[in-house]
């Protein structure tokens, strides 16, 4: 599947019609040597074109069908824990411990682990993120950054999730929203790892070194509006 | 800068200055040009597989073929005064 390059198909396309243009000037002219750079540039024209119509980022497609293949997973231990349709999703950051917690109760962070498991009335599957966190571990490594800045390096220049973000925060409620979510991150939303999620929580919670919950998300066109509340513990 | 992104640029070099180079040694003949900026394109998309790796440039890799092909066999058949 093609995710198409914009800027290599303006651009061959741009190349290639003025490559036509001189090509035509210069039959009309009889001007050999224009019309030979003229071919030049038209086969790099034709060359950027079909590259940006083509264009798909080899690494990202084999991770796109295994995050396809987890989801099934995931989905099914889900549902066999009762709470596919009735959870609620945080990142546990705890003791250099960092798991995805899917729940349908309030469970502590603290007591939770790896896996499946059941506190009480209430169930939860823990995923963990240890290998995500020691990514994004590196952005916060020299200075500690305004929030803002923090959320975009990771969110914008290092996942290309969206292309900008807008950060509010009213004491332990923070507001995310992710602007002009990438046709991949869209894809990668309909999910229940929902990996733009995920990332943005798990930024979160790194920053302040705390537990963070999903408290709403909603869609508005092609932006991602995430309501997080800091839960520390 | 995008792996891709640096090889567009030096692809596009490469066709600029050998397009160059042509004109400052008064090459009239356009199927020279065109010869050379489609055997620039085969060998630096061999030599640096970061553009086959994330696109398909089967088709145009044929047509450009079959175009490099044509203007040898005519320049052949030129030499051998059959055309």
């Amino acid at each position: 599947m093609y995710a198409l390059e914009y800027r290599y198909v303006v651009t061959g396309a741009s190349v290639t019609a003025i490559s036509a243009v001189f090509i035509a000037f210069s039959i009309f002219t009889g001007n050999n040597v224009v019309l030979g750079v003229s071919l030049s540039t038209l086969v790099l024209g034709v060359v950027l074109l079909t590259l940006g119509l083509t264009y798909v980022e080899p690494v990202s497609e084999l991770m796109r069908y295994y995050v396809g293949d987890l989801d099934i997973f995931v989905t099914r231990i889900l549902e066999d824990m009762g709470i596919a349709s009735n959870y609620r999703f945080k990142v546990c950051f705890n003791e250099g411990k960092v798991f995805a917690v899917f729940t349908n109760g309030g469970i502590k962070c603290g007591d939770i682990s790896l896996g499946v498991g059941i506190i009480g009335d209430s169930a939860y599957v823990a995923i963990p993120l240890t290998n995500v966190v020691s990514r994004i571990d590196k952005l916060l490594e020299v200075s500690r950054p305004e929030l803002i800045d923090y959320v975009r390096e990771v969110l914008v220049s290092t996942y290309g999730i969206c292309r900008d973000v807008r950060v509010w925060r009213e004491s332990n409620l923070i507001t995310v929203e992710l602007i002009l979510m990438s046709r991949e991150a869209k894809q990668l939303m309909k999910t229940p790892i929902n990996p733009p999620r995920m990332t943005t929580l798990l930024a979160l919670a790194r920053y302040f070194n705390s537990s963070v919950e999903i408290v709403e998300e909603d869609i508005v066109g092609d932006n991602y509006v995430l309501k997080v509340r800091i839960v520390g513990g | 800068m995008k792996r891709t992104d640096l090889g567009v640029i030096l692809l596009t070099s490469l066709i600029i200055i050998s397009s160059i180079s042509l004109t400052l040694v008064g090459e009239s003949r356009p199927d020279v040009y065109l010869s050379m900026a489609i055997l620039i394109h085969f060998v630096y998309t061999s030599i640096d597989y970061s553009l086959r790796m994330r696109s398909s440039l089967k088709v145009i890799d044929i047509a450009l073929f079959t175009v490099f092909i044509a203007i040898v066999t005519i320049r052949v058949l030129m030499i051998l005064n059959i055309i």
